[in-house]
């Protein structure tokens, strides 16, 4: 034994340092959490911003150079996919007008007139170190909670769920607390739109009765939310029974790489109709 | 108050680095939980756990706040780690050679290992499917992180011995 006594001892420290901090991560008071998160990412957005930016730049450097190789082989293909899509275009334009009618009919499209807002990653984190992102707008910038994050025509990629002066954080939907109501085009099979610990997106609730097949598009449908509905989030691409037998569930692919997200666009509230 | 500051400019950086280059740059979430262990590591075989204690809860504080995750739980590991790093080289490792090198890399590596499987216990308790989260330990997994923590390591650990030395100049009594 330590003659100094039990207090004393490096042990001793350690335990009591470790039951103080891992209390008060299963804790996680939401109050402490924000007002240090908000504290953090608004003093150092400008550091971050730089940060980024040079990030940013390394990574397409090296993505640069580690394509170079690949060229060749890439535009042979590409020269090849060009001429299989020009025919494959040529054949959907004779269905395309029909099938908007049938979609728009039904209120399902994907939706593409939004008023918007664009902004930039500056910092990224969380479940897997995936699962938010940080935006250089923050409520001086007219950012509220609630708020949907979409790339390109319309993909959600997540929902602000904390705001900051000057920033604010998106928890996508590959957020394990992450939960949207969604529905597939087409069949129009209800469900709930859930994140997986960072890595993916799972599709659940949907009843045993209700068609699900991969290859269905799911978009978001409104219900239970600030996010509008006809967003798309993803492609089905396996189908199973829950645990219980009770619902159909299925795991979804994002047309985004989460991982190389940099310019996110928040729909304001007021949308474009 | 050199010496306040480039403490606090250095835990500020460890923590941008983190958030806003590594889990940007990098497909993988192991890095900067291997690269802040590293340090945690590292003061802790130069200065002793004991006044390393303080600077490891704050890096890890601020850690946790930058790079979005719960609030305590990068600093709770990285105590954990310093802490078995300290017992350990005390009784198997003698110097600060290949031997120290190696055996803090796996320390980390198993530190981080450890970290994403109760992170992942924290974030989706209520739900938590053991054989799904087992199912994505594999052997090449495993090495893969005991590799980056044995790199990690030798990096980090060359850094702050740099670091430390810089900060013993500044504390020096009479340098104004």
């Amino acid at each position: 034994m330590n003659p100094k006594g039990l207090p004393h001892s490096k042990l001793f420290r350690a335990i009591i340092v470790l039951m103080v901090l891992l209390g008060f991560a299963a804790w996680s008071p939401s109050p402490v959490g924000i007002f240090a998160r908000g504290t953090f990412h608004t003093v150092f957005l400008p550091a971050e911003q730089l940060f980024s930016w040079a990030s940013f730049g390394l990574r397409d450097a090296m993505e640069f150079l580690s394509s170079v190789g690949d060229l060749k082989y890439e535009n042979e293909r590409l020269t090849e996919e060009n001429m299989r899509l020009q025919a494959e275009n040529a054949r959907f334009a004779f269905v395309r007008d029909e099938d908007e009618s049938l979609r728009k009919s039904v209120g399902l499209e994907i939706r593409k007139r939004f008023d918007l807002l664009a902004t930039e990653v500056v910092a990224s984190g969380g479940e897997g170190g995936r699962g938010s992102v940080v935006i250089s707008r923050g409520s001086m910038q007219g950012v509220s909670v609630g708020m949907a994050a979409v790339v390109g025509e319309g993909v959600l990629v997540g929902v602000v769920d904390e705001v900051y002066p000057a920033s604010a954080k998106v928890a996508l939907v590959t957020n394990s607390e992450s939960a949207l109501g969604g529905i597939t085009l087409g069949n129009g099979s209800q469900g709930i739109v859930r994140g997986d610990r960072g890595l993916g997106i799972s599709y659940g609730n949907v009843l045993q009765s209700n068609p699900l097949a991969q290859g269905d598009q799911v978009v978001t449908s409104g219900v239970g939310g600030t996010v509008p509905s006809g967003l798309l989030l993803g492609t089905v691409s396996s189908v199973r029974d829950s645990g219980d037998r009770l619902f159909r569930e299925a795991s979804i692919l994002s047309p985004v790489d989460f991982g190389k997200l940099r310019f996110l666009f928040l729909i304001r509230n007021g949308l474009a109709q | 108050m050199g010496s306040f500051f480039s403490k606090l400019s250095a835990v500020v950086f460890v923590s941008l680095f983190g958030a806003s280059i590594l889990n940007l740059v990098s497909p993988s979430e192991i890095l900067f939980p291997a690269v802040l262990f590293s340090i945690a590591v590292a003061l802790s075989l130069s200065r002793g756990f004991v006044k390393a204690l303080p600077a490891i809860v704050v890096i890890g504080l601020v850690a946790d706040v930058a790079t979005l995750g719960r609030i305590g739980l990068l600093a709770a590991f990285s105590v954990g780690l310093a802490y078995a790093t300290s017992f350990f080289s005390r009784r198997f490792v003698v110097g600060h050679g290949l031997m120290t090198h190696i055996f803090s890399g796996l320390l980390i590596g198993a530190g981080v290992a450890l970290f994403l499987t109760v992170s992942t216990l924290f974030t989706t308790a209520g739900s938590w499917n053991f054989s799904r989260t087992f199912a994505d330990v594999s052997w090449g997994n495993t090495s893969v992180v005991f590799v980056v923590g044995i790199v990690s390591f030798a990096l980090v650990s060359a850094s702050v011995r740099r670091f430390e030395e810089w900060r013993s100049y500044l504390e020096t009594p009479g340098l104004s």
